[in-house]
């Protein structure tokens, strides 16, 4: 099957995420990503980006618990992570990050069981977040559960999995949601990744990770996002650029086109919902032609839906079943979905003195290159159009060029 | 008239010349109006105010244009777009509007319109009575799905003596005209433009283009997509109105957006072979030379 979506449900008294159990969100967590990648790792377009499972609940040996995943490159794979470092976190009493969202090339990694069993790492970088809730089987959370929810489709050169965990019960302000996915982006040949920690009033480290992995390191994505997304507070858009991931080198006009876009994958939609719309995290809007689900919560920064259209189920076994099915999900209102459209072209107006592409009309090189005015200050260069407008052939290349063909010859396209 | 025309309207500005530039626009405009009307029939453009050649430097001079859709409004009367440039003095002020009156008759000033978005309010910038050159330009396509009209000047180098007056043309989605308008300002979000969203059925409005961030590399991209401003609007301004779902408002493919704000007929050179004109000061681009038949591998996330 192509796109599904599917999730399960840990009940109140069972939810916990510090544990090995088979049937415990870490290990259905693991044995679904496992799923994944067997299926896309066996696509041909993936025989040099095989995704892989470095570390799960199963390696835990201390406080940590969480995943390690290794993003395929012919030359230097690399790991992300998501950790949890508390054994007891728990709604309002949680005032410090308790998990770290990480990526570190491979190649820095030592295979130990040090650092609660996850191993360490000579050079890495992380982003702090943390999860309301980790067992409810303590005392004071034991009306929390949760859900585990997965988006996937398996299409080569749309691979998508997502993961989003969200916690219900008691105070819902005091939940802290969490969606991280990897995917393919048109263009690229690696794996994209995008977290979506949503910060909210009682969420200290809330944020969104954008990564692409260029082949020796992260890149991190220069956003345009807030330029894609209103900030009047209850916008979302899908279909968004949201950067290149490897920004460093265009500035210096080495590039006529940038590398491709990073675009942020098909099903998210990703704005801001701090002045209206749902009023917690579990909001839903229903269309005849899908559903919309939050993944994330009421946020600024930023909260992320997903859409499941209309005859979208899955192939996965009990206890896995439909997201749609659940009551958690309440109909919601009063927001803006945005169907965005890619950039179908980006070029780069590169400055270095061999590659001119900007001619302001102020001055004596931009007038000449203009389809109208060029040809008044120079009219046997024959220019464009003139003065007869025509603009399809304008600026045209100069007929009886007066540009000498020895000598000095620069500025070029003058 | 061939279907894409650009023309060179500059002034050597030893005058004021405001009300006879927009009379010689206008009269591009009137022969475009009749021939874009025959061809997009569906909808109908209409001058209902026209500059006036006798207007004194403190007589306000410019259009109110209105573009009576095909789309019906929730009240079931054809939606109308309104937009309004004029020159009073040194204020050139740009409002957006849709008709609000059931139907809509015309109305030559502000009782029968409304702001087409919460936010989407006027704009203002202002033009400079002291004698400036003034470059000026006006194009128009009348190429079938992609038609356009549009006039912009620069009075000199600085963005706040940039803008792009008027802007008529077809959402690439919907079909609807977009009314547009920038006037001459440093401010970022000053651009407005109304339109009509089929897919949610209301007003959509817009104050800026989506492009990339002035820190990121200066790049051109496209389409021009219009971000659209999605605050309260008074068909739902009852609490808990129902979600809403929208499409993008795309310019024809004759533009394209800029990173960069003081590129008023600017000229560019791109590696693929096109060629553009930069509109008014806020990152807008006209499309004066098509990209080489073969370019180069694009770069963009195809």
């Amino acid at each position: 099957m192509t796109y599904q979506v599917f999730c399960q449900v840990f009940a109140p008294g069972t939810w916990k995420w510090t544990s090995k159990d088979p049937a415990a969100v870490g290990m259905q967590l693991d044995g679904a990503f496992r799923a994944f990648a067997t299926e896309v790792n066996a696509l041909p377009s993936n025989a040099s980006t095989p995704l892989s499972v470095i570390r799960s609940h199963a390696d835990a040996t201390a406080n940590r618990w969480g995943y390690t995943w290794q993003l395929g490159h012919p030359a230097d794979p690399a790991h992300l992570w998501f950790i949890t470092d508390s054994l007891t976190a728990q709604g309002e009493t949680q005032s410090s990050s308790s998990a770290m969202f990480g990526s570190a090339k491979a190649s820095t990694f030592s295979d130990t069981t040090g650092n609660g069993g996850y191993g360490t790492y000579s050079n890495s970088s992380g982003n702090s977040t943390g999860l309301a809730y980790v067992d409810s089987t303590l005392t004071g959370a034991t009306s929390a559960g949760a859900i585990l929810l997965i988006a996937r489709d398996t299409t080569p050169g749309q691979e998508f999995f997502c993961w989003a965990l969200k916690t219900y019960g008691g105070n819902e302000d005091l939940h802290r949601d969490s969606c991280h996915a990897l995917y393919k982006s048109p263009g690229t040949l690696g794996w994209n990744s995008i977290a979506i920690f949503p910060k909210t009033d009682r969420q200290f480290y809330g944020q969104i990770v954008l990564h692409g992995y260029s082949g020796d390191r992260f890149g991190g994505l220069p956003s345009a996002i807030g330029s894609s997304i209103y900030a009047s507070g209850h916008q979302l858009r899908s279909g968004i650029a949201l950067g290149h991931y490897d920004f460093v080198l265009q500035p210096q006009g080495l590039f006529d086109s940038p590398p491709p876009l990073v675009q942020l994958p098909a099903p998210l939609y990703i704005g801001s919902t701090s002045t209206r719309g749902a009023s917690t995290h579990f909001g839903r809007v229903t269309r005849s032609d899908g559903v919309m689900i939050q993944l994330g919560q009421r946020s600024s920064d930023r909260d992320v839906w997903l859409w499941v259209p209309t005859g979208i189920s899955h192939n996965q076994s009990s206890p896995w079943r439909s997201a749609l099915s659940l009551s958690q999900w309440k109909e919601s209102n009063e927001l803006h979905f945005i169907t965005g459209l890619p950039p179908i072209g980006l070029q780069l107006v590169t400055g270095s003195a061999d590659f001119i592409r900007n001619f302001p009309h102020m001055s004596a090189v931009g007038a000449r290159q203009h389809p109208q005015q060029g040809p008044l200050l120079d009219p046997g260069s024959g220019g464009g159009g003139g003065d007869s407008g025509g603009g399809s052939d304008g600026g045209g290349s100069p007929g009886g060029s007066a540009r000498p063909t020895s000598g000095l010859l620069w500025p070029r396209g003058i | 008239m061939s279907s894409r025309t650009l023309i060179d309207i500059s002034r050597i500005g030893t005058a004021v010349t405001w009300p006879s530039v927009t009379v010689e626009v206008n009269g591009y405009l009137e022969n475009w109006i009749a021939a874009a009307n025959a061809q997009v029939n569906q909808h109908q453009l209409r001058i209902a105010t026209a500059p006036n050649p006798a207007a004194t430097a403190s007589d306000p001079c410019g259009w109110r244009i209105e573009a009576t859709l095909s789309q019906l409004t929730p009240g079931g009367e054809p939606a109308v777009l309104i937009l309004e440039v004029f020159l009073t003095g040194t204020s050139l002020r740009i409002m957006p509007g849709i008709g609000n009156s059931e139907p809509f008759v015309g109305a030559d000033n502000e009782l029968g319109w409304i702001y087409p978005a919460g936010n989407v309010t006027s704009s203002t910038g202002d033009w400079s009575l002291t004698p400036l050159p003034l470059n000026a330009q006006v194009g128009w396509s009348l190429t079938p799905g992609a038609e356009y009209f549009v006039f912009a000047y620069s009075q000199h180098r600085f963005t706040n003596r940039q803008a792009m007056p008027l802007l008529i043309a077809r959402d690439q989605v919907s079909g609807h005209w977009i009314l547009a308008a920038s006037p001459p300002s440093t401010t970022f979000d000053a651009l407005r433009a109304v339109s009509w969203n089929a897919r949610s059925g209301q007003p959509a409005g817009s104050r800026y283009l989506l492009r990339e961030s002035f820190t990121a590399p200066v790049m051109i991209r496209r389409p021009a997509e219009l971000v659209i401003a999605t605050t309260d609007w008074s068909y739902y301004e009852s609490a808990n109105e129902p979600a809403q779902f929208w499409q993008p408002l795309i310019l024809p493919p004759d533009f394209a957006a800029l990173n960069i704000s003081s590129a008023a007929l600017n000229y560019y050179k791109l590696p693929d072979g096109s060629e553009w004109l930069g509109i008014g000061s806020h990152g807008l681009l006209l499309r004066i030379k098509e990209a080489n038949t073969n370019p180069p591998p694009a770069g963009g996330g195809e």
